[in-house]
This record gives C-alpha cells, structure tokens and sequence, in this order.
C-alpha cells in the first residue's frame, strides 16, 4: 500500500531524509522508529503528499505523491504528536468540516460511528477547547478516520497521553489494522512499538539503518544466557575459563551469583559450561535465554550505525 | 471553489467568534461615523472633508481584514492545526482562494455597513440633498469597490508573507506595517481629492486593480503547501 522509493528530502542544506526505502501493505503495522529530529516526521509528510520528495518517489496506493498529492491525500490519514484541533468549534462541526474537505457524500452517519467508536458521544456538542488531552487525542484520530483513509500515518500519536488513554490507543490502532488498513507508526516509544507493530523500520540521521520483523529485530545478534549458582566467584570464573566460555559479567544475588555469557552455539558452548560449572562444584539453580527487548536492539543497531 | 468556500466560511466563523474581533469591527465602522460628528461644521463643512471621511469609512473597516489576514496562515502554524488542513485534498489555490474570501467577505460587508452608516449620519448633520449630491450612487459604488480591491491586495501581500514567518506576533508585526502604509495611502487620497471626486476614485480603483493582479500573482507563485509546511 505504501511504498517508500529512494527517497530524500533536503531543506535547504539540511538533508532530513537520505535515499530511504521502506514499505507497508495493507493490514499491517509499521513502526518508524528513530530519535528526535532522525526523519520520521519528515517521512510521514511525505507519505501524506504535503511534502514533496527532492529525490525518489513515495507511491501510496498506486498514485505518486509527485504526480497525484491531491489523490495521496484523499487516501491517507495524518495524526500528529498534537491534536490540532480549531478549538473553538464543536466536535460535530469540526468533523463535519473535515468530512466535507475530504468529499465524504454523507458524513452524519460517519461522524456518530467515529465518536461511537472513540466514546465520544456524549460530548459531540461541546467545544473542542473543553476536551481533556486524551479527549482531543481521540478527535484528533476521528478526524484522521472521517474519510476512511486505506493509509494511517500515526506521529508521536501517544505524546502527553495517560498510561490508560495509551492503551486505549493501541487497542484502536490495532483494530485499525484488523480493517486491512496500511498503518505507519512514527515513534519513539519502543515499548509500544514492540506491543502492536508487525514491522519496524529504524531511522537515524535521515538513513534507514534496519528493517524487519519485530520479533527478528529482537532476537538478533548473539542470544545470551544467564546462570544462577551457588559457587565463589573465582571458581566460576576459572571454570568458564577453563571450558572457552567469555564471560560478560557476574553480580551477587541474594547469595547467589548471576553469571551472563553469550553465543552463537548455544548447544556447544551451554553444555561446555555447565559440566565445568558441576565439575567445579557450583551447584546450579536456574539457566536461563536472556529475552532481548526491542530497546535493546534499537539502542545497539542506533550504536552501530552511528560507529 | 466548494472547498474554498468551506474554508472562508470557518475563517470567518473563527474570526468573529471572539468578542474583541466583533469590538474591533464595530470600532471601524463607527470611526467614519464619529469623525464627521466631531468636525461637523454645518453649511460651512468642505465638500472635501465629507468625501475624505466618505473614503474612511470605506476603507477603515478593512484594517480588520488586514489583520485578520496576518493571523490566517501564522495563527494556524502556531496552534498547529495547519498541518491536518494541508493533508487534506485540497488544492494549494483553494487554500489561498478560502483564506482570502475569509478576509474579504466580513471587511466587504463592514465596509458596506460602514459606509450606509456614514451616508446616514452624514444626511442627518449636512442635510439630505447636499449628500445626495456629494455621494451619489457612483461614487459610494466606486468607494466600495475601492475597498474591496484595497482588501485584496493587502489580504494577498500579507497572507503570502505570514505563511513564511514562524509566529503570530511577526505576522500582526507586519499587519501592522502595513497598516501603517494604509493610513499613509488614506493620507495621500485625501490630498488627491482636492480637485476631483468621482473620476479620481474609478482612477484609484483602476489602479488598485493593477495592484490586486500583481498580488495574486504573487500569492500563486510564492504561496505553496511545501513552503507553509517546511516552515513549521
């Protein structure tokens, strides 16, 4: 549904996003993620045909934003970190407004199942200004949804939101994609990223330095291993030591010791360290595969880029 | 057009739903209105100084059109809402064309108020028939397109330059330069109108008119989503 060519977009001197490549299908979740001031936004606007690439195409749904911005904009939904509401109309009037610039034959119908499904129903007559943050979060996406885009394009849509109202968001943003909706999350929240994305792609100084699965990205490079024994510390030492095993660290724990090592034979290498370990005399209580979280993945892939 | 008259209809309602933008108008039109009052000579009053206060009641109410038009694009960029309209399927020359009507359309309707207003209190102080012939249907026509044109192109110089500057306050810096230009132009048709009356005011619409192509001219060369959005 989205598919990001060899784009680069320059301000000036300024190069915000360098020959980027990416893309999202229908029914899937892509999170862009990056630190601040790394593109994502960029990007978006881009997708959305308010910015026009300097170099390479974004095509969305088949039309070019070079060629066919009017008809990219008619597809896509744009959130940003800030509702940006006219905070002086109703919420009825607001969406109404919408509605009509995005050509929608009847929006009455369309409005009462948006606020219906943002639980905005009872304040459809009250003016925007008298909504809460999370309130005028939700109008905001209404907003993006009157027109009932194919493409969603999400930046920083959980800023500034309550723990509750984010996971009420996410609940949203994945029902979104249950609707085949193509949906590109531009965050810097890992944690949510790693909840609901299908796909990440990590940006860094305007290049895309990764792509891939979520679950690929978190399980890539040298899975490691954590052991809890009972032992001193220099005969574990000497014994991992002894069986070839780097060690790459060891911390007390409630009388224990913690002991952390990594591989890229996990067979070969687990059962070399175990036998030295019982042949040492540590007495061993739990081995464990250390979970990579999705943070860490990002923060060695921003590391390695930047290297 | 459709989409541009949506858009001037939502300016126009922002405009005016704040109480200091209503004073304001009301301000402008009652000025006119005020000024031959005060300098009210009766029979001995100057034809000239009735049609003077005749073209500030046409073109004062347009200084709220000048600084509503300084707010149109940088109040948006400040309050952020302008990147959700600039994602909607709406054509650049929609953009300017609503925001322009959203000026024009409440200062044209000011101005036609402002200027019946003057025509009444004017009537009532130096008598119908001296009025009926000072501002005849032609010459209260030529003042209202006049100030028309005048909105047009301040409303055009002003909105293209707004959307390139970051904040409300340069903007309303520059409405009010450009107010000042106003009052300087007020100024100099005042001087003009010594000798003439109704030929200097279709002289001054003609040339009004040359400046208004010139503005929007400029608004569709230099106006653009790329330059309103790569600035925020």
């Amino acid at each position: 549904m989205i598919e990001v060519r060899d784009v680069t977009r320059r301000f000036g001197t300024f190069t915000a996003l360098s020959h980027a490549s990416f893309g999202v299908r229908s029914g899937e979740i892509v999170a862009l993620l990056g630190p601040n001031g790394a593109g994502k936004t960029t990007a978006s606007r881009l997708i959305a045909g308010i910015l026009r690439p300097t170099e390479g195409d974004a095509i969305v749904g088949g039309l070019s934003v070079r060629t066919d911005a009017d008809q990219v904009r008619a597809r896509c939904g744009l959130v940003t970190d800030s509702p940006a509401l006219y905070e002086r109309m109703t919420l009825r009037s607001y969406l109404t407004y919408f509605a009509r610039l995005y050509d929608v034959a009847d929006p009455a119908p369309r409005i009462a199942e948006l606020v219906e499904l943002m639980g905005l129903g009872t304040v459809l007559d009250t003016k925007l200004a008298a909504f809460s943050r999370g309130m005028k979060q939700k109008a905001a996406i209404a907003r993006a949804l009157v027109h009932e885009p194919a493409v969603l394009l999400l930046d920083e849509p959980a800023t500034a939101l309550d723990p509750e109202m984010t996971q009420t968001l996410r609940e949203l943003i994945v029902s979104l994609r249950a609707q085949h909706r193509a949906i590109l999350l531009c965050t810097h929240d890992l944690d949510e990223a790693q909840r609901i994305s299908d796909r990440v792609v990590i940006v860094d100084r305007g290049r895309i330095v990764r792509e891939g699965a979520t679950d690929e990205l978190r399980s890539a490079g040298r899975p490691s291993f954590r052991a809890e024994v009972v032992a001193d510390e220099s005969t574990v030492r000497t014994a991992l030591g002894t069986a070839g095993v780097t060690v790459e660290g060891i911390s007390p724990s409630a009388g224990r010791l913690e002991v952390r090592w990594s591989t890229v034979d996990p067979a070969e290498t687990n059962t070399r360290a175990l036998r030295a370990l019982l042949d040492a005399g540590a007495r061993i209580i739990s081995v464990n595969a250390e979970t990579r979280s999705l943070e860490d993945a990002y923060l060695a892939i921003i590391k390695e880029s930047r290297a | 057009m459709r989409k541009a008259l949506l858009l001037a209809r939502r300016e126009i309602i922002e405009q005016y739903s704040d109480r200091g933008a209503v004073f304001r108008a009301l301000f402008f039109v009652a000025l006119p209105v005020g000024l031959i009052v005060i300098n009210r000579g009766g029979s001995r009053s100057p034809d000239i100084l009735i049609l003077i206060f005749g073209i500030q009641a046409a073109l004062l109410p347009t200084a709220t059109a000048v600084n509503a038009a300084a707010g149109s694009f940088a109040a948006e960029k400040e309050a952020q809402t302008l990147v959700p309209l600039l994602a909607a399927p709406i054509r650049d020359i929609d953009i300017v064309a609503g925001k322009l009507m959203g000026v024009l359309i409440p200062a044209a309707g000011l101005s036609i108020v402002s200027l019946a207003a003057y025509t009444v209190a004017a009537s009532v102080i130096f008598g119908e028939q001296r009025i009926a012939g000072l501002l005849t249907a032609p010459v209260l026509f030529g003042l209202f397109a006049l100030a028309v044109f005048f909105i047009l192109t301040v409303g055009v110089w002003v909105m293209v330059i707004s959307a390139r500057v970051g904040s409300q306050r340069t903007a309303q810096q520059i409405a009010g330069f450009v107010l000042g230009g106003m009052i300087v132009l007020l100024t100099a048709v005042g001087s003009a109108f010594q000798n003439v009356s109704a030929e200097v005011v279709f002289g001054l619409v003609l040339a009004v008119l040359a400046s208004d192509l010139a503005a929007l001219e400029l608004a569709r060369r230099f106006w653009n989503r790329e330059e309103a959005v790569a600035r925020l």
